[in-house]
């Protein structure tokens, strides 16, 4: 599964930031809690969330809102998805 | 590691699909027009103009309709492609229409000219919906085995329309092309299993585990099920070449029919079993109405390859109809129903909703429609599927009618579901 989530994502540095798991959430869920939790990022500030597949459909709304975002997708299809917001 | 280089506002504006799905009410009040002015004429004989008739206001006005609509939608974002000149759609929309009035209009008796209409129409449709969409599939930013299906979907549709439409030359004054039972079952098969049974295949993959929360099919037996599928749609094509010569037992249609043996097993076997076992295995058995139409669906496509079966080996053209049946609104249509009463709420709550989530309160998805609307859709629907059977089984016209009734109250339910969610 995942190497480890520094490998992933080289711009975490040495941070590890805590994997919010939305696997177990049918869509549009997953979208919703990523949206959600990405409005309260302070600047600079990562949330790193393992969501069931590549959420192409919420990269426009990252973006819009001042987001940058990487994403890893894993053998099984789902993907380790790493939001900041940018300073 | 992927970055912000994948496509962006990669989902086409809501009108496009919803124009399309919205007349599928249409196209299903066809069909129950036909039932109700014809009785068992219309499902007697799968030579009879009426039948034909039927059949395509099954195959164009309802099953085309969602596929074409879903594929402007999906392609831009399983592909990560967008699609070019994507207003065209509309355009595209309003000469299917076309199509469709002439060519049911003369297959219930009209004018030569109407199917000449609808020739010009679908021609010129399918070039404006072809051209863009196998543009974007053709160099899809991501490669998997949807998108590979989608592929094949389409190449099958341009082989289907290409043959579908010089048959139609029959109805527009001109002589049938030659051979034409071999033609019409190659139309058959590539319209079911290729065009038909590829899309909802490789959909199937993407939504079932993202609405669902079932088991991702792996990747080898995807693999194989488009490989197979492949095969069984290209063998159909060698008895062009060979059965014509060898064709002493059996006809070169039977043939052919039985050449696409890989693809039936495949769409009608294979593909509904290993996707009702996920479903028994998802990780939330949450109750949800729109599953019942892929049950129920799944659960018919099991049923086609031994109505196939008694379809080409028995002699009764009954059994041809009630294959056809159970084919377009059984299986096809059932699971088309219950893909939009899913996926119509998820694009409303995407395009109307998703933008203000974490900024100001917003409706779930799930609250945008009903579960009792889509229960009643599915009562109706499955009950017209059944009392359909009954109908070509047992040639009364009194079933016929009221299955044609039941088509009716199916429209009507289907089009309510669809204008009040988007009203939302």
């Amino acid at each position: 599964m995942v190497k480890s989530v520094s490998d992933n994502f080289a711009v975490l540095g040495s941070r590890t930031p805590e994997i919010v798991d939305l696997r177990d959430l049918e869509a549009p869920g997953p979208m919703e809690k990523v949206l959600l939790a990405c409005s309260q990022l302070d600047e600079g500030e990562f949330f790193l969330a393992h969501v069931p597949h590549v959420p192409v459909l919420l990269f426009p709304h990252l973006e819009s809102r001042g987001l940058r975002w990487w994403v890893h997708e894993e053998a099984d299809q789902s993907a380790l998805l790493l939001v900041r917001r940018e300073s | 590691m992927k970055t912000g280089g994948l496509s962006l506002d990669q989902a086409p504006p809501l009108s496009i699909p919803t124009s399309f799905f919205l007349t599928i009410p249409l196209g299903i009040l066809i069909a129950a027009g036909i039932l109700l002015a014809n009785g068992t004429m219309a499902l007697s004989s799968p030579w009879v103009s009426q039948t034909l008739a039927l059949a395509h206001a099954g195959t164009l006005g309802v099953l085309a309709m969602a596929m074409v609509g879903a594929l402007y939608q999906m392609t831009p974002v399983i592909a990560g492609t967008p699609v070019p000149f994507t207003r065209i759609a509309h355009l595209v929309h309003g000469l299917f229409l076309a199509g469709l009035a002439g060519f049911i209009w003369r297959l219930l008796g009209g004018p030569v000219a109407a199917m000449s209409w609808a020739i010009i129409s679908f021609e010129l449709a399918l070039v404006a919906f072809l051209l863009p969409l196998g543009w974007a599939l053709l160099r899809p930013a991501t490669h998997n085995e949807t998108v590979q299906g989608m592929r094949l979907a389409l190449l099958s549709l341009a082989a289907i329309a290409l043959i579908g439409l010089l048959m139609a030359r029959g109805y527009a004054g001109d002589t049938f092309a030659q051979n034409r039972v071999l033609w019409t079952q190659i139309h058959l098969t590539l319209a079911l299993l290729g065009w038909v049974g590829g899309l909802i295949m490789s959909v199937s993959w993407q939504v079932i585990p993202m609405f669902y929360l079932s088991p991702v099919v792996n990747r080898t037996a995807k693999r194989w099920l488009l490989g197979l599928l492949t095969l069984g749609l290209i063998l159909p094509f060698a008895v062009l070449f060979v059965g014509l010569e060898a064709g002493k037992l059996l006809s070169p249609g039977n043939i052919a029919a039985i050449s696409a043996l890989p693809a039936a097993l495949v769409i009608w076997v294979l593909h509904p079993a290993l996707m009702l076992q996920n479903i028994a295995r998802r990780k939330r058995k949450r109750s949800d109405a729109s599953l019942l139409f892929w049950q129920a669906g799944l659960g018919t496509a099991l049923l086609l390859s031994p109505s196939a079966i008694a379809a080409l080996l028995l002699p009764d053209p009954r059994w041809q109809v009630l294959f056809g049946w159970l084919a377009i609104w059984g299986w096809a249509a059932l699971i088309i129903h219950g893909m939009l009463s899913r996926i119509v709420p998820f694009l409303v709550w995407f395009h109307r909703y998703s933008a203000r989530v974490g900024l100001e309160p917003v409706p779930s998805m799930r609250s945008l429609l009903s579960q009792r609307r889509i229960r009643v859709g599915f009562f109706l629907h499955i009950s017209s599927v059944v009392l359909g059977v009954m109908a070509i089984l047992l040639q009364t016209d009194l079933l016929a009618q009221i299955t044609g009734l039941l088509l009716v109250a199916t429209a009507i339910s289907l089009g309510s579901m669809l204008t009040h969610t988007l009203k939302r």
